[in-house]
């Protein structure tokens, strides 16, 4: 009698690493994923923290919080000449909204800023209507949206 | 019979150990990458975690510093409490006198009355790990009641407040939105005496020196900590430079390559209780506050 005893055979087994490199790959993905996630939430941080400051400094000039617009839809800009308040705190949003200055680091080609994510489509707006402000951020390409308001007059 | 009991070749045997190889190896460098993602992001949450909370304390505090409850200078339990003597302890910055690792790192003490029986001093600094570690922490202390005959009771004791901080800076702007120096009553050192904080200078309460005086016109506060993740992070080691406020007032250096993760938080806060705004009775157009503030 001939008794057929049969293994894996090599394409089969194959099939199977493929299947579990897959795995791996998406596991390596996830973990990428998950590092970018806890990234975007320190800047989301930073942000709330730069909303307060904007709000902030509306209500500590409430007589001027019709100055207070800004619609920044570049990841590039200059500062204005400022003499009055509202002037140089637009110019410190500027500065502090891409965190000008605050680290660079060297690895060996020279110093970076390291500094907030800004994407094409990213938009850093201030609206003000009847003495109230408002702050939108749209980040991530304009897609994730963030809102705050007060109530500064 | 015959009976057919092949066993495995010896290139299928090799062909099995070179693909198990793999696997191992692909798994053994899998577990580290986890592991290191993992330490990674534990560490940012660590920062980002202690930032938020801690510089949410901070700006209650300047929000508050300067506060005298109406009652407090009739009533309050501690000696020798009137509208001046009550004003020379408001708001305090000294400037690289208790400067942390790089010698850069700023002093904050700041004083409200948020009752008539009670009063709160309440600083902020950095202090060194004990045990020989050359890492510094912020601390703050709130002490109640400072002048009180018996002394005044300390409610939290230089806790560690945020660790591993690499800088501390506070940079104090008035109505116009300039640089204010010096502002500083307690701990100011050779940078205030720099700029004049002795001289003496008139106030509606009553003549206080120059960094007294100065708290009364603080009309905003900018707070920059830079916090340093407790263990190294990255693969390669990098040279970092922090530059954290307007120079000369804030701080500039460079620290030498090393793995470690840097976060810098900013903070803004209008100091609503010092450079108040006058406010004038509609019909007559009176000033109904002290004259300490500015006209709206």
């Amino acid at each position: 009698m001939e008794k057929n005893i049969k293994g894996i055979s090599i394409l089969e087994s194959l099939v199977c690493l493929v299947i579990i490199g897959i795995g791996f790959v998406a596991m390596l993905q996830l973990s990428s994923f998950s590092i970018n996630a806890m990234d975007r939430s320190i800047e989301k941080n930073k942000m709330n923290f730069l909303s307060e400051m904007v709000l902030e400094d509306m209500i500590g000039d409430p007589d001027n919080v019709s100055n207070y617009s800004l619609n920044q839809s570049s990841c590039n800009y200059t500062n204005n000449n400022a003499s009055k308040l509202h002037q140089k705190n637009i110019n410190k949003w500027k500065d502090k909204l891409r965190e000008r200055d605050y680290i660079k680091f060297d690895d060996g080609s020279g110093y970076k800023d390291k500094k907030l994510r800004c994407m094409s489509g990213d938009i850093k707006k201030v609206i003000v209507n009847n003495g109230a402000g408002k702050v939108n951020f749209f980040t991530g390409k304009g897609k994730r949206k963030k809102y705050l308001g007060v109530v500064a007059k | 019979m015959k009976k057919n009991l092949s066993a495995f070749t010896l290139s299928e045997t090799l062909v099995a150990m070179v693909i198990g190889l793999i696997s191992v190896a692909a798994a053994f460098s899998a577990y580290n990458y986890y592991n290191k993602s993992y330490s990674s992001i534990s560490q940012k949450a660590e920062i980002s975690k202690s930032a938020r909370e801690a510089l949410s304390i901070i700006a209650k505090d300047l929000r508050n510093a300067g506060y005298i409850d109406p009652n407090y200078v009739a009533h309050s339990p501690e000696t020798n409490r009137t509208e001046r003597t009550s004003r020379l302890n408001l708001l305090s910055v000294s400037q690289k006198r208790f400067g942390g690792k790089y010698g850069q790192s700023d002093y904050l003490q700041l004083w409200y009355a948020n009752s008539s029986q009670q009063s709160r001093y309440i600083t902020y600094y950095l202090r060194q790990y004990q045990g020989g570690s050359k890492d510094y922490y912020l601390s703050r202390s709130v002490l109640i009641n400072r002048h009180h005959p018996q002394g005044g009771n300390q409610l939290i004791d230089n806790e560690l407040f945020i660790p591993y901080v690499e800088d501390f800076q506070v940079i104090l702007k008035d109505k116009d939105g300039n640089v204010i120096v010096p502002v500083c009553s307690s701990g100011c050192g050779s940078v205030e005496s720099s700029q004049g904080i002795g001289n003496l200078v008139s106030t509606p309460y009553g003549q206080m020196n120059l960094g007294q005086a100065n708290a009364l016109k603080v009309h905003t506060a900018e707070v920059y900590v830079t916090i340093r993740s407790p263990k190294e992070v990255y693969s390669k080691p990098r040279k970092i430079q922090i530059q954290n406020g307007e120079s000369p007032h804030g701080s500039n250096f460079v620290i030498s390559s090393d793995k470690f993760h840097r976060e810098t938080f900013f903070i803004s806060v209008h100091t609503r209780n010092l450079a108040t705004p006058q406010v004038q009775v509609a019909s007559s157009g009176q000033s109904i506050s002290v004259g300490t503030g500015y006209n709206k």
